[in-house]
């Protein structure tokens, strides 16, 4: 399954708006996926991305779902350098 | 006489940095029209400027615009009492910094023709904005919220808060912290987090690793520190000043 989070706004930036994505998407969006399948994070259309919507979003992803989640490629700088710093801690 | 007011004026205004006239009136403790004949001869020799429109006028040593700006940001976090701010500059809840936040990256991508630099910055800003309001949430010592201003024609952005500070922050969860200049270091170099396993703590690192890469310039002042980023180098040092809690003011000119 593909998570589009273009859908959340293209300014990803405070820490309770990634939790408040987070919860909405593990509520809504997350109970179709099957055991095992792939989670799919795309990046296409967000703009600005913060270390802190990152870790708050991503992080609480990863650890719900192990070996699950594939981050796919994004061009966007603020996306490539938040997400660096996201996953080398 | 006059010479020796006019002398006690200037060292009040240098004292000061920005001092308004109401202020001069009662450290000087003469009548209104006699302060400002004084006021007006200063000015006439190019001793002191003036800056703002009434009511918010300020006298100062002469400066540069940029230097002025600063200033006045700085006069409203190191002042006992602060100052209102103008409501177009002033984010007093998270939602209305989020709000102008969202605007930011179409307003730099104008200023500087660089689209991947314009969502680089407004990460930054996000950082250091939320920062604020995640280490201040509740706590707020006397004004909630924060100043953010873009200034167009000397391309610097803004951010202050009269809240806790680095060191307050940092010390409870890294009691070996010793001073503010010290928690600056922490803050902009070492990973640290206070509610694990939230990587909390990395905003600092990810906003200096922009500011290298960019070859842009940033000034970050807590309590009586500051770090100076600049032609990617980084510098902590003692600031002259007591801020309570952070001015950020970061200088996006592109040099070529």
């Amino acid at each position: 399954m593909k998570l589009e989070l273009k859908k959340f706004g293209t300014t990803l930036s405070s820490r309770p708006a990634a939790r408040e994505a987070w919860l909405a998407m593990r509520a809504y969006v997350l109970t179709d996926k099957k055991p095992g399948e792939k989670i799919e994070v795309d990046f296409t259309g967000v703009q600005v991305l913060t270390p802190s919507w990152a870790d708050e979003f991503i992080s609480a992803l990863q650890m719900e779902y192990p070996n699950e989640v594939i981050l796919l490629p994004s061009d966007n700088r603020s996306v490539q350098l938040s997400l660096e710093f996201v996953n080398k801690n | 006489m006059k010479t020796d007011t006019n002398r006690k004026i200037l060292e009040f205004i240098t004292k000061k940095g920005q001092t308004t006239p109401k202020e001069i009136i009662d450290f000087i403790g003469f009548s209104a029209p006699a302060v400002f004949r004084q006021l007006k001869k200063l000015l006439e020799k190019g001793l002191i400027q003036k800056s703002g429109l009434s009511p918010n006028v300020f006298y100062h040593l002469p400066m540069s615009a940029k230097e002025r700006i600063k200033g006045q940001i700085v006069r409203w976090v190191t002042e006992e009492h602060a100052f209102d701010l103008e409501t177009d500059f002033y984010c007093p809840t998270r939602d209305v910094f989020q709000a102008r936040q969202d605007k930011l990256p179409k307003n730099l991508i104008q200023m500087t023709n660089d689209e991947q630099l314009s969502f680089l910055l407004s990460a930054v800003v996000g950082e250091i904005g939320n920062n604020s309001f995640d280490h201040n949430l509740g706590n707020w010592p006397d004004v909630s919220g924060i100043f953010f201003k873009i200034d167009r024609d000397e391309e610097i952005i803004m951010l202050a808060d009269r809240g806790q500070g680095v060191y307050a922050s940092l010390k409870k969860i890294k009691p070996d912290i010793i001073d503010d200049k010290g928690a600056l270091k922490v803050a902009f170099t070492e990973i640290i987090s206070g509610r694990m396993p939230e990587h909390r703590g990395n905003g600092l690192k990810f906003v200096r690793r922009v500011i290298i890469e960019n070859n842009l310039k940033l000034e970050f002042f807590s309590g009586q520190a500051k770090c100076v980023i600049k032609n990617r180098q980084t510098d902590f040092l003692e600031s002259g000043k007591n801020i309570s809690g952070t001015v950020a003011i970061i200088d996006f000119k592109i040099t070529i």
